[in-house]
């Protein structure tokens, strides 16, 4: 019998309302795995396995009355996430020693009021500004599918967690594509929301005006179900209205997606710089999207190209403002890497942040007028599949970071393989606040797709 | 003046120390400092001239406002 772990978290939340599976039976199973794997890919940074059970042992006793969505449900915790009592180390060598959180991340908050379990606190690029997730402090978040390649970045150790059975569900952040970026090397499910959705106050940040929070998980549905109980009732209600749930997407039907229009930024993704398995997965997304009744069109965005430049510009200021007192105190703190993206930071000129600031507002603009003759884009998420170890590939952050200039939300999910069995993977881009919109067409494309159920061998 | 000698002065002025090695780095024709002179060229290139600097979006008071 394969262990409980391996159900999806929607699964597992039916059999605990059930009462056929305790909190305690998840999260040991999740920790089965942790000490399992963890040892070989350093998705965790910290992790405290007696605290986690007493959790478990706590919600069980509480009658289903008090329970929320998310009621014993173990969600890994990126460590750039304030978890009260727990140290939040960023992946950086400057935090290692200070004092735990006295207060939850915001996010944090809302996922113990749904009953949520932090598991953890999950590796990351350094400061998360990486895509890699090749630290030098915590070790380097090794790809499940090989470990000769990473998991990418930032959020590697939240998209390891997930797809080796850790946890059902984790918590990521995205700046320029660091949900994204992982969960296309790992072949997993990330959700970066529309700017603002989710509250970034107790979180350590990159960029503050760039900052997103979001779900990562394995499948669309388990991110959904993740996203709905982190949402207040406010917010909620306003995304719902604004796609109400099936309304459009004919679930019924054998077609379920006629009636939809589907925007191909073709012009923008050229062929050229995207692997072979990238641009086949994209294509059979397309391709499905079409067999399900939608039409595909091409889109024209004039200079999208900038937003991926608005986006660098404001991260790379913002992040050495951030950091300018610990780069003239001890820059031999940070990893090569890091501190190379802090000193070209200071290389960003003054008129060059406001041009990236105006060119943000242009290009929002422009988003949202052409946005409004379809229900929704899709883009390979990343050129290329994961990145080998010691290597870097300036290309990864072209197709996901201008949805973080624009603000518009964008699920990354799996459309394949290469030969090498790395994973591939697309995203679909909704308006703002249209998340509902972009998890439907996710969720039928998703059942389309076949990507194995069970976790990489041969580790 | 020069790429290395620009990304010297602007490390100077902003108070920061740099050894010739970095700067070296920096400034190559591989390094991120030509990578951003043509990036930001494509930035300028963008006629802006209608728009504000947008610190960050609200896109829930503009739905608020609708």
């Amino acid at each position: 019998m394969s262990p409980i772990r391996d159900l999806d978290l929607v699964d597992m939340v039916r059999l605990l309302q059930k009462g056929e599976v305790s909190s305690e039976e998840i999260v040991k199973s999740c920790l089965d795995a942790v000490e399992l794997y963890n040892d070989k890919l350093n998705a965790f940074i910290s992790i405290d396995p007696l605290k986690l059970l007493k959790r478990a042992q706590e919600i069980d006793k509480l009658p289903q009355t008090e329970r929320g969505l998310l009621s014993g449900i173990p969600v890994a915790i990126k460590d750039l996430i304030d978890v009260s009592g727990e140290v939040t180390t960023a992946g950086s060598s400057f935090f290692k020693n200070k004092p735990s959180a006295r207060t939850d991340a915001l996010i944090v908050k809302k996922l113990k009021e749904a009953g949520a379990i932090p598991f953890g606190k999950t590796n990351l690029h350094e400061f998360a500004w990486g895509g890699t997730s090749a630290n030098p402090h915590y070790g380097i978040c090794y790809n499940p599918w090989n470990r000769n390649y990473v998991a990418g970045g930032s959020s590697g150790g939240s998209a390891i967690s997930v797809l080796m059975r850790m946890a059902p569900a984790a918590l990521g952040t995205d700046t320029l594509g660091s949900i994204r970026h992982p969960s296309s090397f790992c072949g997993t499910v990330g959700l970066k929301p529309t700017y603002g959705l989710l509250p970034t106050e107790g979180i350590f940040p990159l960029a503050y005006t760039l900052d997103h929070v979001g779900p990562m998980a394995r499948t669309v549905e388990d991110v959904e179900y993740v996203l709905k109980a982190m949402l207040d009732e406010n917010t909620r209600v306003l995304v719902e209205n604004n796609y109400e749930i099936g309304k459009k997407v004919l679930k019924e039907r054998s077609r379920r997606l006629e009636g939809i229009c589907v925007g191909v930024l073709a012009p923008h993704v050229p062929k050229d710089i995207c692997h072979e398995a990238v641009w086949n997965g994209y294509e059979n997304v397309l391709k499905i999207i079409e067999d399900e009744g939608a039409e595909v069109v091409e889109i024209q965005f004039p200079e999208f190209e900038s937003a991926y430049a608005a986006g660098l510009f404001l991260t790379l200021a913002q992040a050495s403002q951030i950091h300018r007192n610990r780069m003239v105190e001890r820059p031999e703190g940070f990893g090569d890497d890091v501190r190379v993206l802090l000193e070209a930071g200071y290389l960003v000129s003054a008129v060059d942040y406001v041009q990236a600031q105006k060119v943000r507002a242009k290009l929002i603009d422009t988003a949202k007028r052409i946005m409004k003759k379809t229900d929704c884009w899709v883009i390979p998420t990343t050129p290329n599949p994961a990145i080998a170890v010691g290597e870097t590939d300036l290309t990864v952050a072209l197709f996901t970071a201008p949805f973080c200039t624009l603000g518009f939300p964008s699920i990354a999910l799996p459309s394949g393989f290469t030969n090498e069995r790395l994973p591939v993977s697309v995203q679909i881009i909704g308006a703002p606040l249209d998340e509902y919109r972009i998890l439907d067409i996710a969720t039928i494309v998703s059942q389309s797709i076949a990507f194995p159920k069970t976790v990489p061998e041969n580790l | 003046m020069d790429a290395k000698e620009f990304i010297k002065n602007v490390f100077y002025i902003a108070g920061m120390q740099i050894s010739d090695e970095r700067v070296q780095s920096l400034g190559a024709p591989d390094g991120l400092y030509p990578l951003l002179t043509q990036l930001a060229a494509g930035l300028h290139q963008v006629d802006t001239e209608q728009y504000e600097p947008l610190e960050k979006p609200d896109f829930f008071k503009e739905r608020s406002e609708k």
